[in-house]
């Protein structure tokens, strides 16, 4: 049997003191290479599915596996493998505003590197690569917070994809822009097809889905994929 | 008359650097550390003075500085000097009656002088630039995202609070009890909503590899240029200078 890069494997997830599961039951796998973008009602578990997918939340029921090795509580207390799940995947927020913490637009797009432990010399390298290719240059001493909701997103966009991971994972990403920006988000995320990235991308926008994916996931109300 | 004009031309090119400053022109200015230093130095001498001498000459400069800036900014650095002096004076009066009028003088002078340094440096270096300068002075990383962050949060949820503020008060119309009820709401839900929002970014902050490491100070405080290393040096020496002439000042008490 052939390796998955995400494998999901009867995957259950309830919120503590929550009856309901938010997830229930999921069994789906992903691959380097394609666009997958999730669809499904408010509330249908695609947030919590990418909580997972981060290691930000465990299965309460079922395993979870990124190229072959189990994410769970246990592995994810171990800093090294924490620290290469991070480097492997990126996540944009739903809302820009919470991912950017920084004092500046340049000090957000450096900070992810720092952290990688990069040397100094390629942290500035690939802080003003992304500044230029984002169209950021002109803003980036400014703090985050003081700049209009399409500068936000193109900033966060810039800040994950500076690390470079292998996969994407992208909640609403067209939440909050105007039709400009939603056609030229749209249009990037076309343009980072690459056989060695997976793209995954929660949205109720089916005009997006219809331009940018390989492959439509469904999620019902009933927490389940279909 | 040659004197006149070459006083003249210096304000005018003060003023200039000053202009362009607040439009936001990347021109060589002391680094913040400095700044910091000096400020701190200016507070410190200040409180430690005996006698007037020193405060007078320090609250001269830095009026005449103040006086160069463009009116709005002038109001900008003025105005929450004028409270604390307004303060100041009026906790201090008693002295006068007391018998010593000199006190009275000499607190209100160094309070005016403390916060008039303190909101010149507020009006000319950024919020950003201090905590730069701070994290540059070994401060642990931790303390610099907190005021980096406490920031950022204040003018979030202010903007979030005001947006609650206004549409309580689109439903409130001539209803006083709607709105008293609005504010608790408006307060338990600017609460609720910073819990959000601090989960949101440490949560965002660990998806980007957080490791416990925060040092924004290098990219705050890049000084490579050689007029830059000029101008810091010179400012530096303002230190010193402030030093000695707080030694002058107060021999000048003991030998008067």
């Amino acid at each position: 049997m052939s390796q998955h890069t995400i494998q999901l494997d009867h995957v259950s997830f309830a919120y503590a003191g929550e009856a309901v599961p938010s997830l229930n039951d999921v069994t789906t796998a992903f691959d380097k290479g394609e666009c997958v973008c999730i669809e499904g009602p408010n509330g249908c578990g695609k947030s919590t599915l990418f909580r997972i997918l981060l290691g930000l939340s465990y299965p309460t029921r079922g395993t979870y596996t990124l190229e072959g090795e189990t994410v769970d509580a246990k592995s994810m207390k171990e800093e090294a493998f924490a620290a290469k799940l991070h480097r492997k995947i990126g996540f944009l927020f739903q809302n820009s505003e919470v991912q950017l913490f920084t004092g500046s637009v340049e000090e957000e797009i450096a900070f992810g590197l720092e952290q990688l432990g990069l040397p100094e010399s390629e942290v500035d390298r690939r802080t003003e690569e992304y500044l230029r290719m984002f169209d950021l240059a002109a803003i980036r001493h400014k703090a985050p917070f003081n700049i209009s909701g399409g500068e936000k997103k193109r900033t966060a966009l810039a800040a994950v994809f500076a690390m470079e991971p292998e996969i994407l994972v992208m909640d609403e990403p067209l939440s909050g822009l105007d039709e400009d920006g939603q056609a030229w988000l749209t249009d990037f995320i076309k343009g980072l097809h690459s056989k060695e990235r997976l793209i995954l991308i929660a949205t109720h926008n089916r005009e997006l889905s219809a331009a940018v994916a390989d492959r439509v996931v469904r999620m019902d109300k009933n927490h389940r994929v279909i | 008359m040659r004197m006149n004009l070459s006083v003249m031309r210096l304000i005018g090119r003060v003023i200039d650097s000053d202009t362009q400053f607040h439009r936001g022109y990347q021109t060589p200015r002391p680094a913040p550390i400095l700044r910091l230093a000096v400020a701190f130095v200016c507070i410190l001498l200040c409180a430690l003075s005996r006698n007037a001498w020193f405060t007078l000459a320090v609250l001269s400069v830095e009026l005449l500085r103040t006086a160069m800036k463009p009116p709005r900014v002038m109001a900008h650095i003025l105005r929450p000097v004028a409270v604390a002096v307004i303060f100041a004076a009026a906790f201090t009066a008693p002295a006068i009656f007391l018998g010593s009028p000199g006190s009275f003088g000499t607190i209100t002078m160094k309070v005016c002088e403390s916060v008039l340094v303190l909101s010149l440096m507020n009006e000319e270096v950024s919020w950003k630039e201090t905590t730069g300068a701070l994290s540059s002075l070994r401060l642990p990383g931790i303390v610099i995202f907190t005021l980096d962050t406490t920031v950022r949060f204040l003018v979030i949820l202010g903007r979030f609070s005001n947006e609650m503020v206004e549409a309580v008060s689109l439903r409130g119309v001539g209803k006083r009890s709607w709105r008293t009820a609005g504010t608790g709401g408006i307060l338990g839900t600017t609460f609720l909503k910073s819990q959000q929002m601090a989960t949101a970014t440490s949560e965002a902050m660990v998806c980007r590899g957080f490791n416990g490491s925060y040092a924004p100070g290098r990219r705050r405080l890049r000084a490579n240029s050689r007029r830059q290393h000029l101008i810091d040096g010179l400012y530096a020496l303002l230190i010193p200078l402030l030093i000695a002439g707080f030694i002058y000042t107060q021999r000048l008490m003991t030998a008067g």
